[in-house]
Formats: structure tokens, C-alpha cells, sequence
């Protein structure tokens, strides 16, 4: 889920940036400290907001160095058990798939998906293919998953997905449902049939 | 596992139920619908209400079902039983199943609960975890899979096998050379050459094989070998093993066991190193690649380099380029006019000394004895040719005497030109690469895929690749009969021999003497008392060791052509490393062959030493009777010898063993060196008298024992007479050699012993 909350960074600055453009320094150096990380309460930052206040610096005895703490805000990025989620695949494998939601990639185990979709190691890429062979799901596509338990590391967000559950599996782009399911290019086609009879 | 049973919600009505939406062994997660019913009234059978679903609360497995389709259930009533999560899938300790973590579970039951899922399945993904059920269900479908589509699995090794990285400096202009970093824009640049072949034979590969990469490169490098050996990922896939997912950085048979849970039956493993699949059966090891000069495997596990850097040029293809070389220094020859004449001089000379000494040498059955006159023969041949270098009359007339001879050898460099350019090319531009081993190595793999499904395909049934490969391999000499001369030190057992084992490996079978089913000589320098006879038949073809390393190697019978024995073209005593074959399988077929052996030849019961000191009584027997009858015509002798040595040599041992007190060694040496000159005195006559004139007068027999000169028939004080006696020359120079030449013996042993271990 996507929050967008106030947060607070302290921001270390060499003595080297003091001058007219110190606090632009500071912001700049907020964006790039910032966006991207990940926190287990917060989830991802994906992006800074606004800079809504950067206090008093303080000079580090010793150092030289100044502490600017800054209060922000920002979207992040906070998967939750129970979520359900867009992601793309990035790998087919017998044990399961693997997908990614943005920064967050998540494992599906073959278990995890509908029983009637097999996995076809011979085809290039391998895919789960159901027993009609109208939905594949390969690397590169598109499925809708819900998450049902996430791993929260110092460095990032694991989770675990499923797509046993209404509405879940793969999804077509609007371009790729009506070109491709051929249902509706059956029916274009009737209608197409029709018109030239007439 | 604790088991959970699912209620009919109580409260309701009853229900009727339409259908169930789950089976037997169904994984249900939270909220996944379990059956279909409606509610009907007490006592009727009508619908009531619009059709509902019973929802699953929580995650697991249903192992039973307690209602049928159809039944009435009562409220509060139990419908199916679930089976709480094994957590057979565990992803970073996360079960994939039921999102429970693992971490949590285990610090609240307090370690009671043992994780099971143990095993790495998919190979770039080590957290990934199944349980060994699981991992051996899946791969039983792999293997079903592969078997459907007739093909086998195969484990590549890149570095040194189908590529070689450096990174070293190399010139940026290099052809079909890549260039990369792996980490970022200031890490070092690697240089990767592909075998030449390399993508044929991958491509063809992948229709008998599924391809897997599995190297001691780091991911990142494996990963980037991969898509520059396949961009699309048609090949490989995911299938890539790297350092990073190693359990063991010396090994990677730990890796197999997870990789195909049901066993390794259809597994066939392609690597340059032996060591790291600590002889597994399913390798088949090939000649490693190298391209870029003092660069060994960069890849190579930790202790276990593989060779010194400087070292690895010559190592790594001896056989290939002794191949060019002996080729070379023949067609060299032949070019110009003088060395023509050496050469053919060099032979006449070879082929003189040694019909003068045949009839003593057919005697020395031993290895102690076939071994010193090998040396005599290259001191006399070494001899011969540096008098004749300077007296050129001889040379002429010797030249006529075996023109036959002469020819058949020229024929036989004539066979192979096609090579003869590339030594010297190679020394101009790196860029030429004459390797043309995964020619071989396709042709290899795709016997054993035959194999493998003939078997399936007739009554035999599935045999295991490890059975397989050796097998095919085993047929690759069939039926010959190999005879090793100066290849084996004389204190080794034949059986304990390298040679022997590469040999018996391919199939073919190894006598220590010529037999009459003796198809092959492999000797390490002409000249020797077991080349001589074997020239004499015609069966037998006489080759340097290197065609049998060069056999080993590509696992087809190379021509023997290629491989004549002559004075430049000495094979290697050692086999390559990647000739080397695992000596678990060496065993098993020992065994049968042993016993075969010993049903027909009983020479097979005694042990080397034991026959090695027989042949030496035989001969000290022998001797003391050449003295009796000096004059007998020697040819008729030595034959009649040849046909009784074997049988002989034990009878007489025996009668002769309080007689003759075992000697040492030297002086058994001077013995056999005596012995000769009789027989080639005796021979005197018949022969043509340049010997001697060309060798020199300057020996004295000082030295030579007394009782030995007696028993050769001469006069004792008759050291002029001996002057113009031509092979005595030899004979002294063995003498005064005799602790060098001892010497030289120890240190080979000695080199040989470091060798095999």
C-alpha cells in the first residue's frame, strides 16, 4: 500500500559545503540518501515530496562536520499480508515464480498456483500454461497476486505471493485482451461477417 | 503436524451440499472456497435461499474428506480435515505456502520444530529451499520429462572447458574475443575467448541434452558467460550454477545431489578437472582449453590450483602439439636435401644396430633388460650418426641398404601434411586457434546419448549414465591388444601404471609381453628388444604413447599413422592430465579381466618382482649356454626362444634357483651388456662390416670381468682383438653409464611416484 507520510532524516554535511548554496546541498543530499531505501516500518521511500523543515545544524565537536535534522515528506511503499498486488514475473522455475512489485520482489510457489496451470520447462521462456493453453504466464508478464507473508531485512522486503484466489493470475493490458483473446476476436469477426453479408 | 477440522458453521441452517471445490492433497489457503452448498429446510430436500460457499479459515493441506456430495449437513458438523503447513517450500525462511515465518515458529517452539525444507532445488537461487519429498516429485517429473523427450541432462564447465578467461592485459584487437567488466565501471576488465566450435556444438548439445552451466565463476560471471554464449536464454535458461550457490568451494558433487534429487542416473558431467567431481563416474573429462598464454583456470577452487601459470601451455595440450611437432620435424626433413640424408641415415642406423642386437634382445624378456637396451640402442644410434656426420661414404652405402624401409617411413609423414602450417602461424598471430576438440567432445556425448536410449529402447532397460559412460568408453579400443615398451618404470606393476589404466579403460588389453594377439606396440623409443620383434610382424602396429594419450582423450581410435615411432617423435611417458580415467571404475573391470588372465596365462599369478627375477636367472642361464655353443646360428636361436620364453622361463627358474645365487643389480647389468656382444660377434659375419669401421677404436675392455669375456668364448687377454670389435664401444659406455644411468632410473622413478600421487 502506498502511504504518504512525514518522516524525519538527519543529514551529515562536510564542512566543505559551507557557503550560499548549503541548503540545496542538504536537499540534495535528502533526495539521494533517501529515495529508494527501505525501512521495516515504513517500507520503501519511493519518492520525497516536500522538504518541510530543516533545523538548526549542529557542528559536531571533534569533527567539523554539522547534523541537519530534516523533516519531510514522502510516498512510501508499505507491502501488507492479505494485499493484493500487480506485479511483472521475472523467472519461471519448476519449484515456482518469481515477480516484482517495483522494489519488492516476491516469490509464488508452484503450490501457490492454480493446479490446472503446469509448468513447461521445454518451451523458451518456460511458462505455467493452463490445461486448455489459454492462459500462459511467462517472464515479462503481467499477473495480479496477493501477498501472504513478507520478510522484513535491514536491506529490503521478500514476499510471498499466491494466486489461488478469485480474480488473481494473469492480466492483459487493454491491447492485449482485445487483440488476443480470441473470443472477442471471434465476435469481431461475426460482426465483420455480418456487415459484409449486409 | 497438527490436523484442523473444518466445521459446518453452526448457527445456520443445515445446508446441502452441491459441490466440492477441493480434493485430497489440495493446498487451501485462508478465505479459498471449500465447497459449494445451499441451505434447505429441516426434513425437505428443497433449496432455500441462493447457493453459498464454505470458505476455508485458515492455510493447509486437506488430507480427508468428510462429506460426500450431496449429503444434508447439520450445523456444527465436521466437513474435512486439514493438515496444518509442512512448509515444504521455504523461500529466505519464509514458508511459500503459507507466508508463516519460519524465524518466528522456530523461537516460539523453541527449536522443537525443524525446518525441513532443505534443498536448493533451482540452481541461481540458494534461499529457495524445498523438502526432500518434494525436491524428489519434482525431479521425477524432470526426469520423466527428459525421458519423453529423449533427452539427458548436462552439466557444462566453462572455464577451461568451453571458454577461457583471463584478466590479463590482451590486445583490444583480438578476434572473437569478449571484452567486460562484472562490477562496475572501475572494476577489472575480463577477456573471454570462446572454443572455437563453441556454439555449434552448444546448439546441437541442447537436442540430445538440457544444458546446465555449472562453475566455480563467480554469478555474476557465470551469468555473463552465459548470455554471451546465449543471448536468448535458449540454452541455458536458469539454469546456471555458480560459485555463489556452491555448498562446498572444492567440489561441486554436493551441488548434484540437490540439484537431481532421484539421483544422477541421467546426468552427464563435461569439465577439465577431474578433482572437483571427485570421481564421479558420469564425467567425461575433456582436454581443457587454453588460449591466453599464462593464464591457467582464473576460476580454480582455493588449494587447488591447477597448474603453475608458465607451465599450463605445454601441459594442457601436449599430445597436440607433440602431434605438430613430430609432423613438423618430419616435413622439415623432408624439405631440404642435408637433412634428408641425416635423417634417412638415422634410420638405417637405427634399423642396423638394431638387427645386429635382435637376437639378444628377444631374450631380454624383462623390464630391467629391455629398459638398459634401450639406452644402448640411443647411445649406439647417438653415436652412429655423429661419426656419420662426418664420414659421408658410410652413409651412402647404408642408405641403399634400407631404402624399403626408408620409403614406408617417408610414406607415412607423407600422410599428414594438412598441419604442417600451423605451428608457425601460431607463432605470428595468436588469433588462429587450432583446437578442434569439441569436434571430438560432440561426438563423445552423442554415443553415450545413443547408448543410453538403446538400452532403454531394447530389453535391457534404464542403466545409470555412470555405468554408461565408462562403457563407451571401454569400446573405444576394443579388441586390441596393447603392449607397452619403456613406458613403465621397471619397479611399477604393470597393473599399478598409468598407461595401463588409461589403456584398460579404453578397452583394450594390455600384455606385458608380445603375444600373438598383440595388435599394438606402444613404445617410448625405437630401438627397444619389444619394437624390434614387433617389427618384424606385420600384425602389429608400432606407435608412440601419445597415440594412445590422443585416444584417451578424443575416444575414438586415432590413426595409428599418425603417430609413427620415431627417434623425434617420443610420445610422452605420462598421460595428460585429462587422459586420466577414475579409478573406481578401473577397478571393477580389473577384477573380471584378472580372472580371465588367470585362466590362461599363468605368468598372470606371480608378481612382477617375482617374474622380473626369473627372466633375470633365465638370462644368466642363457648366457652360460651361448658359451657353450657360440657358433649356433643365432636367428634359428632366438626364435626357438621366442617360442619357449614363456613357458621356459618358469622351468628353468626353478631348476636353476639353488644354482645361481641372485646377483646385484649391477652386475646382472654387465652380464646382459656381455651377453649381447656375443650374439652380436656371432652375427659378425652375415652383417656388413661398416659398424666397424665407424666405431670407434679408442674402447678398452679393462674394465670388463674376466669370467664374463670367458664365458662369451673369447681369449682372455685379447683387448686388441676387441679393438675393431664394434659393439663393444656400447658395451663399455654402458659400463662406465651404469651409475649415471642408475641414477637416472631413480630419479624417473621417483619423478613418476610424485606424478601419480
Amino acid at each position: 500500500m502506498f502511504y504518504h507520510i512525514s518522516l524525519e532524516h538527519e543529514i551529515l554535511l562536510h564542512p566543505r559545503y559551507f557557503g550560499p548554496q548549503l541548503l540545496d546541498t542538504v536537499k540534495q543530499k535528502l533526495y539521494t540518501e533517501v529515495e529508494g531505501t527501505c525501512t521495516g516500518k515504513y517500507g520503501f521511500v519511493v519518492a520525497v515530496t516536500t522538504i518541510d523543515n530543516i533545523g538548526a545544524g549542529i557542528i559536531q565537536p571533534g569533527q567539523g562536520f554539522v547534523v541537519y535534522p530534516v523533516k519531510y515528506k514522502a510516498i512510501v511503499f508499505r507491502p501488507f499480508k492479505g494485499e493484493v498486488l500487480d506485479a511483472i514475473v521475472t523467472q519461471v522455475n519448476k519449484v515456482g515464480m518469481f515477480a516484482e512489485i517495483g522494489p519488492l520482489s516476491c516469490f509464488i510457489s508452484h503450490h501457490s498456483i492454480p493446479s490446472d496451470m503446469q509448468f513447461c520447462p521445454n518451451v523458451n521462456p518456460p511458462c505455467y500454461k493452463s490445461k486448455e493453453e489459454d492462459v500462459v504466464i511467462q517472464a515479462d508478464d503481467e499477473i495480479r497476486l496477493k501477498i501472504v507473508g513478507t520478510r522484513v531485512d535491514a536491506t529490503g522486503i521478500f514476499a510471498i505471493g499466491t494466486l489461488m484466489d478469485d480474480y488473481l493470475g494473469k492480466i492483459y493490458s487493454y491491447f492485449t485482451f482485445f487483440f488476443c483473446n480470441k473470443y472477442i476476436i471471434y465476435t469481431y469477426n461475426l460482426i465483420i461477417a455480418g456487415l459484409v453479408c449486409n | 503436524m497438527t490436523t484442523v477440522e473444518v466445521t459446518f458453521p453452526s448457527g445456520g441452517q443445515q445446508g446441502k451440499i452441491l459441490k466440492w471445490r477441493v480434493a485430497v492433497g489440495t493446498m487451501v489457503s485462508a478465505g479459498r472456497v471449500l465447497l459449494l452448498y445451499y441451505c434447505v429446510a429441516p426434513g425437505s430436500d428443497a433449496a432455500k435461499g441462493a447457493e453459498k460457499k464454505l470458505r476455508a479459515t485458515r492455510f493447509g493441506r486437506v488430507i480427508k474428506l468428510l462429506a460426500n456430495e450431496g449429503d444434508i449437513l447439520q450445523p456444527g458438523q465436521p466437513v474435512a480435515i486439514l493438515e496444518g503447513c509442512t512448509h515444504p517450500t521455504v523461500m529466505k525462511d519464509l514458508c511459500a505456502e503459507c507466508g508463516a515465518d519460519l524465524r518466528e515458529e522456530n523461537l516460539e517452539q523453541d527449536g522443537g520444530k525443524v525446518v525441513k525444507a532443505s534443498v536448493p532445488m533451482v540452481h541461481s537461487i540458494p534461499e529457495l529451499k524445498v523438502c526432500p519429498e518434494l525436491a524428489e516429485k519434482i525431479g521425477k517429473e524432470d526426469e520423466q520429462r527428459l525421458l519423453r523427450d529423449r533427452k539427458l541432462a548436462l552439466l557444462v564447465d566453462l572455464d577451461q572447458t568451453i571458454v577461457h578467461t583471463t584478466n590479463d592485459n590482451v590486445p583490444p584487437d583480438m578476434k572473437d574475443v569478449y571484452h567486460y567488466q562484472l562490477y562496475g565501471p572501475n572494476s577489472p576488465w575480463y577477456h573471454t575467448r570462446l572454443r572455437p566450435g563453441t556454439r555449434h556444438f552448444l546448439s546441437e548439445m541442447s537436442h540430445l541434452y538440457e544444458l546446465h552451466i555449472c562453475t566455480f565463476g563467480a554469478r555474476n560471471y557465470a551469468h555473463t558467460v552465459a548470455a554471451l554464449l546465449d543471448k536468448d536464454g535458449v540454452l541455458f535458461s536458469h539454469r546456471i550454477l555458480s560459485r555463489d550457490e556452491c555448498f562446498d568451494p572444492a567440489s561441486k558433487t554436493a551441488n548434484l545431489k540437490a540439484l537431481f534429487p532421484c539421483g544422477d542416473d541421467m546426468v552427464c558431467i563435461i569439465d577439465d578437472r577431474e578433482d572437483v567431481w571427485q570421481g564421479c563416474g558420469n564425467l567425461v573429462q575433456v582436454k581443457p582449453y587454453h588460449f591466453f598464454r599464462h593464464t591457467g583456470d582464473i576460476h580454480a577452487p582455493p588449494g587447488l590450483g591447477k597448474y603453475d601459470m608458465p607451465d599450463l601451455p605445454e601441459t594442457s595440450d601436449t599430445s597436440e602439439t607433440f602431434e605438430k611437432e613430430s609432423q613438423n620435424s618430419n616435413t622439415e626433413n623432408g624439405v631440404s636435401s642435408d637433412d634428408t640424408n641425416v635423417n634417412a641415415e638415422l634410420d638405417t642406423s637405427l634399423k642396423a644396430t638394431e638387427e645386429v642386437k635382435e637376437t639378444v634382445e628377444e631374450r631380454n624378456e624383462t623390464d630391467v633388460q629391455s629398459e638398459k637396451n634401450v639406452e644402448q640402442s640411443t647411445k649406439e644410434e647417438t653415436a652412429a650418426t655423429k661419426e656419420r656426420e662426418k664420414a659421408e661414404k658410410p652413409i651412402e652405402e647404408l642408405k641403399e641398404f634400407s631404402t624399403v624401409k626408408e620409403t614406408a617411413n617417408k610414406a607415412k609423414t607423407k600422410e599428414s601434411p594438412k598441419k604442417d602450417a600451423n605451428p608457425e602461424k601460431e607463432s605470428i598471430t595468436e588469433d588462429e586457434d587450432h583446437d578442434d576438440y569439441l569436434m571430438y567432445l560432440e561426438d563423445i556425448l552423442r554415443k553415450i546419448h545413443a547408448e543410453f536410449y538403446a538400452n532403454i529402447d531394447s530389453e535391457v532397460g534404464r542403466k545409470p549414465l555412470r555405468e554408461i559412460i565408462p562403457r563407451v568408453r571401454a569400446r573405444v579400443l576394443k579388441r586390441l591388444c596393447l603392449t607397452f615398451s619403456g613406458l613403465i618404470a621397471t619397479h611399477q606393476k604393470l597393473h599399478q601404471s598409468r598407461a595401463y589404466k588409461v589403456a584398460r579403460s579404453l578397452g583394450a588389453e594390455v600384455t606385458q609381453d608380445l603375444t600373438e594377439r598383440t595388435t599394438h606396440l606402444v613404445a617410448i623409443k625405437p630401438g627397444t628388444a619389444k619394437a624390434n620383434a614387433a617389427k618384424k610382424n606385420p600384425n602389429i602396429k608400432i606407435v608412440n604413447p601419445d597415440w594412445l594419450w590422443t585416444c584417451a582423450e578424443r575416444w575414438e581410435r586415432v590413426d595409428e599413422r599418425l603417430f609413427p615411432l620415431t627417434m623425434k617423435a617420443r610420445g610422452s611417458r605420462i598421460p595428460p592430465p585429462h587422459c586420466s580415467s577414475p579409478d573406481r571404475i578401473e577397478e571393477e573391470e580389473k577384477e573380471t579381466t584378472d580372472r580371465f588372465a588367470d585362466s590362461i596365462n599363468p605368468l598372470m599369478s606371480f608378481t612382477q618382482e617375482e617374474i622380473d627375477f626369473m627372466d633375470k636367472e633365465v638370462e644368466e642361464d642363457m648366457s652360460d649356454q651361448e658359451a657353450d655353443m657360440p657358433i649356433l646360428g643365432t636367428e634359428d636361436f632366438s626364435n626357438k626362444r621366442e617360442h619357449r620364453n614363456s613357458s621356459d622361463s618358469i622351468d628353468s627358474t626353478n631348476e636353476d634357483d639353488q644354482d645361481v645365487p641372485p646377483k646385484k643389480r649391477k652386475k646382472l647389468s654387465l652380464d646382459s651388456s656381455s651377453d649381447e656382444d656375443s650374439s652380436s660377434e656371432s652375427k659378425e659375419p652375415c652383417k656388413d662390416d661398416n659398424e666397424d669401421e665407424d666405431n670407434d677404436d679408442k674402447d678398452d675392455d679393462d674394465d670388463d670381468d674376466p669370467v664374463t669375456r670367458f664365458r662369451r668364448g673369447e681369449d682372455l687377454p685379447s683387448d686388441l682383438d676387441l679393438g675393431d670389435n664394434s659393439q663393444d664401444s656400447v658395451d663399455l659406455d654402458a659400463f662406465e653409464n651404469e651409475d649415471e644411468r642408475e641414477w637416472n632410473a631413480m630419479g624417473a622413478a621417483l619423478e613418476r611416484e610424485f606424478l601419480s600421487d
